[in-house]
């Protein structure tokens, strides 16, 4: 990152500047505190010279005053009032002397050394000697008060000398001086004993400024002038005119300023320089840590432990291991993306610019084609034309949409192999721009199994709906019940009703039978299986036979899971079944039916051979003869019985080969059989001359005709000519034939039951009973039916009937 | 068609004088048969013995409904006198013989004339099926004379001469 290394400065050097910065305050307040100090220091030194200088100066006053105070007492001596006294007053000079030091000094009014006592008494004195400056002696003469002068050069003594006088007043007026006179000697001593610092002079000045003891070494003369140069203390006595001088040698004077200042300066600046330092070393390590944080691997010796670099660098080093972390998943996942993308087992191609870019080998196989005649072809040349439109309609949409929906295209293989696929595009852009990943799914054998499937469903579906069969399927968990297409059908539902659960559908089995039919549900979870028939009406109100079956369906633990099972429309099989049970019903009365008919005229023989053998031993003839009757009635029965159940077997079951023969043949044939009795009975036939073809076995055909004409002429009427008409109406297989006679007629009432299997209304007349059961069978075979109209007994009787399947369509 | 005793069956009344030890009255059969030849040997064998004093034979179910309830042909009471007894045949044209049964009992008042099944099925639902439908008796036609005979003389006295009737 190079933003900072021009603008900006280091962190050391930004470091050190914020310390001086905030050390430059305290620095200068310390400097100031310094000079200050020194200032106070050195007024403090100079304040103790001064009073040191005092204290002399007033130990000097003291003295000075110790000694003219003894002085004044000397003067005050009355010896001095006379003359004769001098030596008294000598001696007690001498005492003075002796006291205080010094020379005393008696002078009068005229200056005139009375006696001194550095000389005997007596000795010739000269004059006090003039003093250059103030004289004591002047000045006390003067003022009238004790006086210190200056210093002079003894007359007598021939030394230095400093004098204090005394003015004697007798009579009030000044008579003598009274002086003591010191050698500045002594004074000297006395300065001597002083304690003063070395290097320091302490000067006594008499008035004149002239020395007159000096302590100390001599002060250079190239001394600023004026009353108060710096080391120099100047203090004037009070009682004289002499004035303490102590002198602070330059050097000195200014030594402890310079100490001072030196000192305070030297500490300063190593406070300075400490700081700094330590600024700049604190600095330095921690732009060393804060450098760390950039570069990670100069990490500095001995690390700074400031918490937030620590936190810092804790963070930077999880970023940096998060980042490294995160760029070893994306490379490991680019690694897998790139894996997943090579072994996919879908195709998967770029396309950037209408150009294949890339193509995993998937897509390889998918197109037919090698790397080589892939890569950098339009994809376009490899869709089946029809597709080519939607294709680049989405391909235009991609421009502004991220991905396409999934479609289905047909792509061409070489060798025009077409195959199925799925299409998904999704646009991406990547550093080399806006691209398309297009990823194939090859779908033709899904297709053709959904092709399967969906031929099988149809053919179960289509199955389902021949059979009136459906399936349903009722989920306990979730209370749904699906139903198939034939199901609802057969429940009469117009439509799948999604809600309605098994208890609506209960709703449409018939009132009585509900309970059973909630009993074989209850059943069926208790034992896994329904077998149930009901019947149910339909919403229409159409009433069907159903059957449902059924069985459990378990989930993994065994417990119920659904039920599944079928439901049947059997309307049809129960109609079998009924007829089946009516032909079973017949069947047996028909044994029953034949055995007692068979056993009756059984027991007409035997009984009537019976009667026979009684007439005959009894002779009655006229008895044998009808004995005789019966029982051959009663055999010829039996025969025609018999015969007739021969034919009612064979019909349907011994067919001739069915041939084309024309109505009018058919009933010829038959008049012919019967001719007979026609003949006998006169009978008027009329034939409706109709050309109509029928097909099938000629023989039965006939009997139906012979059969009807036979009855006709049976049951015709005594009073009148019997009259029959034959004859057909109708086109086709709708075609009803008829036979229509003037004979007795039929009971309404058992127009119906002639039909059946040996009912015979009447017993008493001929034949079996079977004849109408007997063609009502053939007719039945040709898919017919026959009935009998007759207006009743007397009216006579027209039979009609059908036989479809005796028209062949041409 | 329904005959009476008058055609072309003989009456039976000369030689017999039946009796009820009840009532003194004529005793009446209605006979149902539809086989003119059984009907003959019925006849016959109440003509050789002294058993009914008039027999009426029907050939059909309807007829004897006809008789019974004095309909149709048999409108005129005196051609249908009540029966103390009625021998049914079971195989009968028209209507048939259980359903005459049925039919005669059902109705409160002919249902207590006493009905004698007479036919040849011995077969026993045949039976079962009569006695269900309240038949007071049942007798299979033997296929011999003499029993025949026997088993009609046996009926004789029984239910036309010990049995008391509720008329």
């Amino acid at each position: 990152m190079g933003i900072g290394k021009d603008t900006g400065m280091s962190l050391k050097s930004f470091l050190t500047r914020l310390i001086l910065i905030c050390v430059l305050p305290l620095v200068l307040l310390a400097a100031y505190l310094a000079v200050d100090r020194v200032q106070s220091l050195q007024t403090q030194r100079d304040i103790e010279a001064a009073n040191l200088a005092r204290n002399i100066a007033t130990a000097l006053d003291r003295q000075v005053e110790a000694r003219i105070s003894a002085l004044q007492v000397l003067a005050a001596s009355s010896s001095l009032d006379d003359p004769r006294r001098l030596g008294e007053l000598y001696q007690e000079a001498q005492d003075f002397r002796k006291n205080f030091g010094g020379h005393v000094v008696l002078a009068d009014s005229a200056r005139q050394m009375i006696f001194l006592t550095s000389a005997p008494l007596g000795k010739t004195l000269p004059k006090l000697p003039r003093v250059k400056g103030n004289s004591a002696a002047e000045i006390a003469s003067l003022t009238g008060k004790p006086a210190v002068g200056d210093v002079f050069i003894g007359s007598v003594l021939k030394v230095p000398l400093v004098a204090m006088a005394v003015p004697v007043f007798r009579a009030g007026r000044m008579s003598h001086l009274m002086l003591s006179v010191i050698e500045t000697g002594k004074v000297q001593q006395r300065l001597d004993d002083l304690a003063i610092p070395p290097g320091w002079s302490m000067t006594v000045l008499d008035g004149k400024n002239e020395v007159i003891a000096r302590r100390g070494p001599p002060q250079p003369a190239d001394r600023p002038a004026g009353d108060a140069p710096p080391g120099r203390f100047k203090v004037k006595s009070s009682l004289s005119p002499w004035s303490v001088l102590l002198e602070v040698p330059p050097h000195l004077h200014r030594a402890p300023v310079i100490a001072a200042t030196t000192a305070m300066m030297a500490t300063l600046l190593a406070a300075t320089m400490v700081s700094v330092l330590g600024g700049i070393w604190a600095g330095r390590r921690l732009a060393g840590s804060v450098a760390a944080l950039e570069q990670p691997h100069l990490v500095p010796d001995r690390q700074l432990a400031i918490h937030e670099i620590e936190a810092v660098r804790c963070r930077l080093l999880s970023a940096a291991a998060a980042r490294q972390a995160a760029e070893s998943t994306l490379r490991e996942s680019e690694e897998r993306y790139r894996s997943l993308v090579e072994n996919a087992p879908m195709a998967i191609f770029v396309n950037r610019s209408d150009s294949i870019e890339y193509a995993n080998p998937a897509a390889l196989r998918l197109f037919g084609a090698d790397a080589g005649q892939l890569l950098g072809r339009s994809p376009f040349q490899f869709v089946h034309p029809d597709f080519h439109c939607g294709m680049a309609e989405r391909i235009q949409r991609l421009s502004r949409e991220r991905s396409t929906p999934l479609t289905e295209v047909r792509i061409v293989q070489p060798g025009s192999v077409e195959r199925n696929v799925e299409v998904v595009a999704t646009a991406f852009t990547d550093h080399k721009g806006a691209a398309i990943q297009v990823m194939m799914h090859d779908i033709t054998e899904r297709k053709k199994a959904e092709e399967v499937a969906r031929l099988s469903t149809e053919r179960l579906l289509r199955a389902e709906a021949i059979a009136h069969l459906g399936h349903w399927r009722y989920d306990l968990g979730s209370d749904e019940l699906f139903c198939s297409d034939e199901a609802y059908r057969v429940l009469g539902a117009a439509t799948r009703q999604p809600a309605a659960g098994p208890a609506a559908y209960l709703q449409l089995v018939c009132p009585e039978e509900r309970a059973g039919a909630a009993d074989a549900m209850a059943r069926l979870l208790r034992e896994g299986k329904l077998d149930f028939d009901c019947r149910i009406t339909r919403p229409d109100g159409e009433l069907r036979h159903v059957t449902l079956t059924g069985e459990l369906q378990r989930d993994g633990e065994g417990a119920a899971a659904a039920m599944f099972g079928t439901i049947m429309d059997t309307t049809r099989l129960k109609q079998q079944e009924r007829e089946l049970q009516e032909k079973n019903v017949e069947l047996e009365r028909f044994t029953y039916m034949v055995s007692h008919d068979l056993r009756s005229p059984l027991v007409t023989v035997k009984t009537f051979l019976g009667y026979l053998e009684q007439d005959m031993a009894s002779g009655n003839a006229g008895r044998i003869s009808q004995d005789i009757g019966y029982m051959r009635g009663a055999a010829e029965k039996m025969g025609h019985l018999l015969d007739d159940l021969l034919e009612m077997t064979r019909i349907g079951r011994v067919v001739n080969a069915p041939v084309q023969v024309s109505f009018i043949e058919l009933v010829q044939s038959a008049l012919a059989l019967v001719a007979g009795s026609i003949a006998e009975r006169g009978v008027q036939v009329q034939l409706q001359p109709r050309e109509l073809t029928l097909f099938g076995d000629a023989p039965r055909l006939v009997e139906i005709w012979q059969n009807l004409l036979d009855n006709a002429v049976k049951f015709s009427a005594a009073e009148q000519t019997p009259c029959i008409e034959v004859g057909a109406e109708g086109e086709g297989r709708e075609t009803v034939f008829y036979l229509r006679d003037n004979g007795i007629g039929i009971d309404p009432r058992f127009c119906q039951k002639i039909f059946g299997l040996f009912d015979k209304l009447d017993q008493r007349t001929p034949g079996t009973g079977l004849g109408l059961a007997i063609i009502k069978r053939i007719i039945e075979l040709y898919q017919g039916r026959i009935w009998v109209e007759s207006a009743g007994v007397g009216h006579g009787s027209c039979f009609r009937f059908t036989l479809p399947d005796a028209f062949r369509p041409n | 068609m329904g005959a009476v005793s008058a055609s072309p069956f003989p009456t039976l009344s000369g030689q017999i004088k039946g009796v009820s030890i009840m009532k003194g009255e004529p005793i009446v059969i209605l006979h149902v048969e539809d086989e003119p030849a059984h009907a003959t040997v019925v006849q016959r064998i109440f003509e050789d013995f002294r058993i009914a004093n008039r027999l009426m034979q029907v050939a059909d179910g309807q007829a004897a409904l006809d008789y019974l309830q004095r309909s149709g042909e048999f409108s005129a009471p005196e051609s249908s006198p009540r029966p103390h007894v009625v021998l049914l045949d079971l195989r009968l044209p028209k209507v048939d013989g259980l359903e005459v049964l049925r039919t005669v009992k059902a109705d409160p008042d002919l249902g207590l004339i006493p009905v004698v099944i007479l036919t040849t099925s011995d077969a026993e639902s045949d039976m079962v099926q009569a006695y269900g439908c309240n038949a007071n008796s049942y007798l299979v036609k033997p296929v011999d004379l003499k029993q025949f005979v026997e088993m009609m003389e046996a009926f004789g006295y029984y239910w036309l001469v010990w049995n008391g009737n509720p008329y």
